[in-house]
């Protein structure tokens, strides 16, 4: 490797590891943020050094093609900071941490009590055409099939109520 | 024709329980006992055809059945041995399992578990035949287990009765003890007759046929002596096991938690004597270690007479009779204890069948007795509670008075002849030079043992069914005799009871029966009973009667107390404290153990199990703390393991 | 390495500490730990307690591209390329240092933008103008404008805790410092004439002397154009997508309000 590539991918390293120094130090969403784009930067700059290493624009070309991409992430991401502050209003970038791992205990799943008595629905004798009222279970009757035979209909204790 | 009999003997009970083990999966129906009955039958009258029929030139007859296994040099076949021996004691078998079958129709009726009871039943009489006609020590081996285990699932037949199910498991782990040492005896057997001339060529199960043994033993004995001392001494460890003999007798009291039937059939006329049986049948072999004899003559003394002290102070009606069957066991093998002296093996063994005969019937009558009044007094057996039933069971009086007489050994019942046989063989063995000393203790021991039999047997006898009437409140308004169906198994044991002896032994009938067995000595001229043991044992009978009688008056009981006759009380009561030294020094020591290796399992097996189980957790508790929903946090991981990767890359 | 072929600092830096440290037997990498150490207690006692402020930082920047003159001077006969080489790429790591350690986001911005003109500088000398004019107007023009105008939209005022008190300082440097080292220790031990020779024959030659075409702009564009035509379409159809996906964020957060 020349002695100018050398140099060059120092320096780029050296910027990106700024970069990242920052993502990982940084709280405020918008330095974070810009600090992700100086890593972009960094690797830009170590393309453009290959680039110059191996004779050809590939590298160039790629360096275009990151610097676009940092240009949709910056609209993508100045569009969320801005949603996300109005939220909590706050760029703090740790107060969204609701996808944490709570503690177990605080986990614990609340008993429900399951009613033991089930009430089976009665079937239509064969041959019979169902009627078309509404099942007492739809109007709120649990204990239907406690109900006489003579008594009122559901339907017609829904009207009175 | 004589291969069908023989098959017919096992199988037919076999077939017995398969089918009452169906009726017992179906739901207990009433008609259970007729398959087991109709099955015993067969098979009683089978073998009694064999008897009447059994005339073979050699005295015995192999029935080959079919090869069990044949795996390389390993091939177990599964054949009977017919010799007047194994007759003998199959006749005993099936005849009075077919009895007590048939009493046991109306004594367990509306039991729940009938059918059950009697799918047992006739398993166990399966498995004892099986034993009996065996032709391979192995496959008598599988059978004893066999036997053991129908013991163990009749003994919990009340399986909800916490006394019962702590007994059945207590038969079952003493006749582990035993059976553990019987099976190196067999193991160390197999390996010393492939060393002799006559086992080199037969495989591994085949030099433990009878036939093979019995050729084997002279050699065996001069080429390792001490070995074939070490193999009879295993052998008697598991006989003693089964039979009940000090210091494995432990189990037979407690046995008597099961069924009456059962405690008639299996545990005084049947399985019990699998152990004398074994040595009767081994007797070729053991007359090579007369030293281990004796010791088997002295534990069975010592069992005897320690059985009759124990039975004395029993107030327990069937385990007076347990007691007394383990004692009776003891004659047994005070009698095969005589194998040692030169010449005497035949005599030595028919005296110990002829015994064991006779105390079959009486012993099973007694048994089926005590039932009766257990029936009557609505399960109390308890003698305390109950006394002068003679009015109540009048028939059952009789019948107990009978069964009493003969074990008390008055003439002219049964046990007084059998009995009179051991005595007059210890008495003839007392002169042999080497270990003459031995047997003269020994025949003291008999009749000092004779003597206490009587005195507990009268007075059990007495205090029952004589004096005041006393009926405990469990037996209701009107306790009442057995039905018909009980009574008339227990009239033809009573027949037995009395004419065997008359009929088998001054005769000379049996002796010359059993000396037909192969392995067995030529007779040497006519064997003569001596007149002073007679007439010594029939004072001693009426005299210990008489003291018996004297005893069970309540008038008497209380004259005679005093600290001596306490103390000798309770130490009798407390079974000479045997099992509470067996409940130290063994079973406290094993429950530590056993609570120690729970403790182990349950921390340290189950704690790794439990560790490998919660170690996810454990990583999830550790890598929840990286799971903060903070972007800083993720990011700075990835940082972390990239700067970690480079330095990876870079270091190659 | 022959001492005559020395002709840059870290070069220098590299053969003194091989040549030393061959005696003692010690593995190179550990020499750029013990660097990479350093450096990271260095970062964090700035990150931490903020001890740089701006007048210094840039009097720091001064003194140690002067210094790197210097040094480069003695150790070789350089060309004024080299020299202005240095000058931005030092300016722009200070820059970025500033950026780092600002605690007014207004400074870290200024900060930021600092390091990106500077590096911009170095792209020029790189011969690489149009990446170099693109980075100018996209980060420096367009980004802090809008960095500015957000910065001020979401907060007025004072310094905030969250501006104050960073995160995990000493973990973040130390993890920079290894990456950094590493980095420079893999790029040592690429030999130096280690051209790929494949492409020779198939790469254009970028600007030298006796070309046709003067610009590598124009041999740029032409390359973009025509081998790379896919890519920029992509590229210009993401940018497309990123406008109206910002858009509709933003709408979408003024409706919940």
């Amino acid at each position: 490797m020349t002695q100018e590539t050398t140099h060059l991918v120092y320096f780029g390293s050296a910027i990106f590891t700024l970069g990242m120094i920052g993502f990982l130090t940084r709280r405020s969403m918008i330095l974070m943020f810009l600090s992700l784009e100086l890593m972009l930067a960094g690797v830009s700059i170590n393309l453009v050094a290959f680039s110059k290493q191996h004779h050809n624009y590939q590298g160039q070309v790629l360096a275009i093609i990151i610097l676009t991409v940092a240009a949709c992430e910056a609209a993508i991401a100045l569009a969320l900071i801005v949603s996300l502050s109005r939220r909590k209003s706050t760029l703090d970038v740790q107060a969204w941490s609701e996808l944490n791992e709570i503690p177990m205990r605080s986990a614990e799943v609340p008993v429900v009590m399951v009613d033991q008595v089930r009430h089976y629905p009665k079937l239509t004798p064969a041959g019979l055409e169902p009627s078309l009222t509404p099942s007492p279970v739809e109007l709120g009757y649990e204990n239907w099939n406690e109900l006489g035979e003579n008594t009122d209909t559901p339907m017609e204790k829904t009207q009175n109520a | 024709m004589l291969e069908m009999l023989a098959w017919a003997i096992p199988v037919a009970p076999l077939i017995g329980c398969l089918v009452c083990t169906i009726l017992a999966f179906r739901g207990d129906r009433d008609w259970a006992h007729w398959p087991a009955v109709m099955a015993l039958a067969i098979s009683a009258v089978c073998t009694l055809a064999l008897v009447a029929t059994f005339s073979d030139e050699s005295g015995v007859a192999v029935v080959h059945g079919y090869t069990w296994l044949d795996i390389g040099s390993l091939r177990l076949d599964v054949s009977l041995r017919l010799d007047s021996l194994s007759l003998t004691l199959l006749s005993v078998v099936t005849v009075v399992s077919c009895l007590v079958a048939i009493y046991s129709r109306e004594y367990m009726r509306g039991d729940p578990g009938y059918a059950r009871f009697f799918a047992v039943f006739s398993g166990f009489v399966f498995c004892m035949t099986m034993l009996v006609m065996a032709n391979n020590l192995l496959l008598l081996y599988a059978f004893w287990e066999g036997v053991g285990t129908c013991s163990y699932l009749l003994i919990g037949y009340y399986y909800r009765k916490p006394s019962a199910a702590k007994a059945a498991v207590k038969a079952f782990l003493v006749n582990r003890v035993a059976d553990c040492g019987f099976l190196l005896g067999i193991l160390l057997l197999s390996y010393a007759i492939g060393q002799t001339s006559v086992g080199a060529g037969a495989s591994v199960v085949g030099r433990l046929d009878f036939a093979t043994i019995f050729a084997a033993s002279q050699e065996l004995f001069n080429k390792f002596p001490d070995l074939v001392g070490w193999i009879a001494f295993l052998l008697v460890i598991g006989a003693i096991g089964k039979s009940a003999q000090f210091p494995l007798h432990v189990w037979l009291p407690d046995a008597m938690e099961g069924p009456t039937p059962v405690s008639a059939l299996i545990h005084a006329a049947t399985m019990v004597t699998a152990g004398v049986y074994l040595m009767a049948r081994m007797a070729p072999l053991m007359v090579y270690a007369p030293d281990v004899l004796v010791t088997l003559a002295w534990l069975g003394a010592i069992t005897s007479i320690a059985a009759a002290v124990m039975a004395m102070f029993q107030y327990d009606l069937k385990r007076v009779l347990a007691y007394s069957t383990a004692s009776q066991l003891g004659y047994l093998f005070m009698a095969l204890g005589c194998i040692a002296v030169p010449d005497m093996m035949t005599i030595a063994v028919m005296a110990a069948m002829f015994h064991l005969f006779t105390h079959a019937f009486f012993k099973a009558l007694l048994f089926l007795s005590a039932g009766n009044v257990m029936h009557a007094m609505g399960d109390v057996i308890d003698m305390r509670y109950f006394s002068g039933l003679r009015k109540v069971l009048p028939k059952t009086n009789v019948l107990f008075g009978i069964g009493a007489a003969a074990l008390a050994g008055l003439p002219p019942f049964a046990a007084f002849f059998s009995k009179d046989t051991i005595l007059s063989l210890l008495s003839d063995a007392s002169a042999d030079t080497d270990y003459g000393g031995h047997f003269t203790g020994l025949m003291v021991v008999g009749f000092l043992t004779a003597f206490l039999t009587a005195i507990y047997t009268s007075k059990t006898y007495f205090h029952t069914f004589w004096g005041k009437e006393v009926t405990p409140p469990e037996a209701g308004d009107h306790p009442h005799e057995a039905t018909t169906i009980m009574l008339l198994p227990m009239v033809i044991l009573a027949v037995g009871a009395v004419l065997a002896g008359l009929l088998l032994g001054p005769t000379g009938s049996i002796l010359h029966y059993i000396a037909k067995t192969p392995g067995m000595d030529a007779l040497h001229g006519e064997h003569h009973e001596a007149m002073w043991v007679l007439v010594t044992s029939t004072l001693v009978a009426i005299v210990g009667v008489a003291i018996g009688y004297k005893l069970a008056q309540p008038s008497t009981s209380k004259a005679v107390s005093n600290d001596f006759v306490t103390a000798i009380g309770d130490f009798g009561r407390n079974r000479l404290y045997i099992d509470t030294i067996y409940q130290a020094l063994i079973v406290t020591p094993s429950e530590w153990f056993a609570k120690w290796l729970g403790w182990f399992d349950e921390t340290v097996v189950d704690g790794l199990t439990q560790l490998v189980g919660q170690s996810p957790g454990f990583a999830g508790l550790m890598l929840k703390r990286f799971q903060t929903g903070m972007v800083s946090s993720y990011a700075m991981v990835t940082a972390c393991g990239i700067a970690a990767l480079a330095l990876w890359i870079a270091t190659q | 390495m022959d001492l005559s072929k020395i002709n840059s600092l870290t070069q220098c830096v590299h053969v003194i500490a091989q040549s030393e440290l061959d005696k003692l037997g010690v593995p190179n990498w550990s020499l750029m730990a013990f660097f990479c150490i350093a450096l990271a207690g260095f970062g964090y006692y700035c990150l931490q307690y903020g001890v740089v402020k701006s007048n210094a930082m840039i009097t720091v920047g001064i003194v140690a591209l002067l210094a790197a003159g210097l040094l480069v001077a003695v150790t070789q006969n350089p060309s004024l390329e080299l020299y202005v080489f240095y000058a931005f790429a030092g300016l722009a790591t200070a820059g970025g240092v500033a950026f780092l350690t600002a605690r007014q986001p207004v400074y870290a911005a200024l900060g930021f933008a600092t390091a990106i003109l500077s590096g911009t500088g170095v792209l020029f000398m790189e011969s690489a103008h149009f990446v170099a004019a693109a980075t100018m107007i996209v980060y420096a023009g367009a980004t802090i404008i809008i960095f500015l105008f957000v910065l001020m939209f979401a907060q007025q005022g004072d310094l905030t805790t969250y501006d104050v008190k960073l995160n995990n300082p000493a973990i973040a440097t130390v993890i920079g410092a290894i990456l950094l080292g590493t980095i420079v220790l893999c790029v040592q031990a690429v030999p130096e004439s280690d051209a790929v020779a494949g492409n020779a024959a198939t790469a254009r030659p970028l600007s030298q002397s006796g070309e046709a075409e003067p610009s590598s702009t124009a041999r740029l564009g032409r390359s973009m154009f025509t081998e790379y035509l896919f890519m920029v379409e992509l590229a210009g159809t993401l940018l497309l997508v990123a406008t109206i996906g910002s858009i509709a964020v933003a709408q979408r957060s003024l409706e919940a309000e």
